[in-house]
């Protein structure tokens, strides 16, 4: 029953764009009050029908996404506009607005939501961070191909959702791995030079060069050879960028290539 | 001054016209706007691009080779992968489609809105709510199937409440071509059609018009449906065995998670789901992971 309160009181106002909903359902109100004696246009009822089965039915399965609520938009809009063209009868209650300003009282409205919508459309978040970072990380990669410090890169990311997106701006081949995902807001950087040795430090490695993509929080100090026990210098930040307007997590890209010699040979143990 | 003399000067009908124009400005100038300024796409829109490189490398048939769990309905990415011949990259191919079917929005729900109301100040008040939509925007400005269901569907209910309107024959037989355009892109679209026959029966039992229209008018609309989805099976190089299969793992996946969703959550007791009481580390695991797969 919550997942369909949900879907009724969040995820569609959401889709339809808050004030349109409100003004819309109002519309609807109005026209079943002005047409409740006139089914003559019997098609009303299959109108209103439509929109009850496409609500219900939106609430019942199809409740993964805001977006499948999206054609609910055009009804919405429509009655809306309805609404806004009924605000004329004000008139017939507030007698002190002059009917030539009530004329055109549904257009300042509909332009106070159009602004609104506007300002929504422009004021999002203004951080790319997979793209910024990807491309970042691709001109990195073309830089040290050209100076030859490696062949071949694969990049590892700790969001299982988002290979795609850091594979797509990287143009690097790029998986998750589920030791790095974070616990209690934490990385287990243990983890970090066991994917290391299995990339390039084996006999029939491919790779001689990892990117790790990850996601950490503000808080967290940027990794170093040190932290994950690796030759000095060999572990670098390649880029960084907050991942939205909270600035509570960072996207930050780094860069693993094997010291001179040590390409397909066990990595060497480090002091702690 | 000219301006003012110019606007009074107009017809009604030219008034419409110049609003609709400045409506589909507006709201192309607001997609060209956020495209620029928000370029980045989701992880929904890598898989579409993907597929579209997929389908143009090999076909519809190397699509289902390399991704075994694809069960999308395939007309977007068919387009798509049309768009790549001139020359375009995946991503910029679907990206105008989500945007030119975005820029027809306005017009389609002003059409829709003036065949419903028969007034022109609420379709226009309409159509301007539609382009200056925050979601329409955003989502006309990613490779995603929204735009092109969402415009075919609108275009699909705007053909046949024409159809109911104005009584015109060949209404209900684009109405059944669009619609079928729409179900190829999403799925979604089917919940026109027990809408339809609602339509038929009520018109039947309340008799709006003669009875052999109404089931003219009905053969007329499946009709409708039929050639446009046997020409654009063909056209993709796929069967209807293949959609109906493609279907029925969309529906057994919406099904399983519909019924995740109504389930009643586990008792915060450690190592008790329900009656049964399991040590607390077997019961982790498989949640967690079926979680995973619903959200995938």
């Amino acid at each position: 029953m919550s997942a369909v309160l949900e879907v009724f009181y969040r995820k569609i106002p959401s889709i339809i764009f808050e004030p349109v909903a409100i003004c819309g359902l109002l519309g609807l109100i109005l026209a079943v009050i002005f047409f409740r004696k006139d089914w003559k246009n019997r098609y009303y009822l299959w109108i209103i029908f439509s929109l009850l089965l496409m609500l219900s039915w939106r609430s019942i399965i199809q409740i993964v996404s805001s977006r499948y609520g999206l054609f609910l938009m055009i009804p919405f809009s429509i009655a809306a506009g309805y609404f806004f063209s009924k605000l004329e009868f004000l008139n017939l209650y507030f007698k002190k607005i002059p009917l030539k300003y009530l004329k055109y009282l549904p257009y300042l409205c509909a332009g106070m939501i159009v602004i609104a919508g506007i300002a929504k459309t422009l004021a999002k978040d203004p951080y790319q961070a997979y793209k910024k970072t990807g491309l970042e990380t691709r001109q990195d990669i073309e830089k040290n191909k050209e100076e030859k410090l490696f062949t071949a890169a694969i990049g590892v990311c700790n969001q299982a959702a988002r290979p795609g997106q850091h594979s797509y701006y990287s143009s690097l081949r790029t998986y998750c791995h589920p030791a790095l995902i974070p616990k209690a807001g934490k990385i287990n950087l243990s983890k970090v030079k066991n994917i290391i040795q299995r990339e390039c430090h084996r006999k029939n490695s491919k790779y001689d060069a990892v990117y790790f993509f990850l996601i950490q929080e503000r808080k967290d100090p940027v990794i170093t050879s040190s932290h994950v026990q690796l030759p000095e210098n060999s572990f670098i930040l390649v880029s960084s960028e907050y991942r939205n307007r909270k600035k509570k997590n960072i996207l930050r890209v780094y860069r693993y290539i094997p010291p001179k010699g040590t390409f397909r040979r066990p990595l060497p143990k480090m002091k702690k | 001054m000219l301006l003012k003399d110019t606007i009074t000067n107009l017809s009604p009908r030219r008034k419409t016209v110049a609003a609709l124009l400045g409506i589909t400005m507006l709201c192309s100038g607001l997609l060209l706007l956020n495209h620029f300024l928000f370029p980045e796409q989701g992880r929904d829109s890598m898989l579409y691009i993907g597929w579209i490189k997929c389908w143009h490398e090999g076909g519809f048939k190397l699509v289902l080779a390399k991704h075994p769990g694809y069960y999308l309905p395939p007309f977007y990415f068919y387009i798509g992968h049309l768009f790549m011949y001139a020359g375009l990259s995946a991503e910029t191919a679907g990206l105008c489609i989500s945007m030119l079917c975005g820029m027809f929005m306005p017009l389609i729900t002003f059409a829709m809105a003036y065949e419903i109301t028969q007034k022109k100040n609420i379709s226009l008040i309409a159509a301007l709510l539609v382009a200056a939509n925050p979601i329409l925007i955003e989502l006309a400005c990613c490779v995603q199937r929204d735009m092109p269901y969402l415009c075919f569907f609108t275009l699909s209910c705007y053909l046949f409440i024409a159809g109911i309107r104005r009584n015109k024959w060949f209404c209900y037989l684009l109405s059944g071509l669009v619609f079928m355009l729409s179900f190829l892109t999403r799925y979604e679209a089917i919940e026109f059609l027990p809408l339809v026959v609602l339509y038929f029966v009520l018109a039947l039992l309340f008799r709006h018009d003669k009875w052999y229209y109404i089931c003219r008018n009905f053969l007329l609309f499946l009709a409708g449906v039929t050639v446009s989805g046997v020409l654009l099976l063909t056209a993709m190089d796929t069967s209807d065995a293949k959609m109906i299969k493609l279907y029925q793992k969309f529906y057994k996946d919406k099904m399983a998670l519909t019924k995740r969703l109504y389930r009643k959550k586990p008792q915060k007791t450690p190592g008790q789901v329900g009656k049964k009481v399991i040590p607390a580390a077997k019961k982790a695991l498989p949640v967690k992971k079926s979680i995973k797969e619903v959200k995938k």
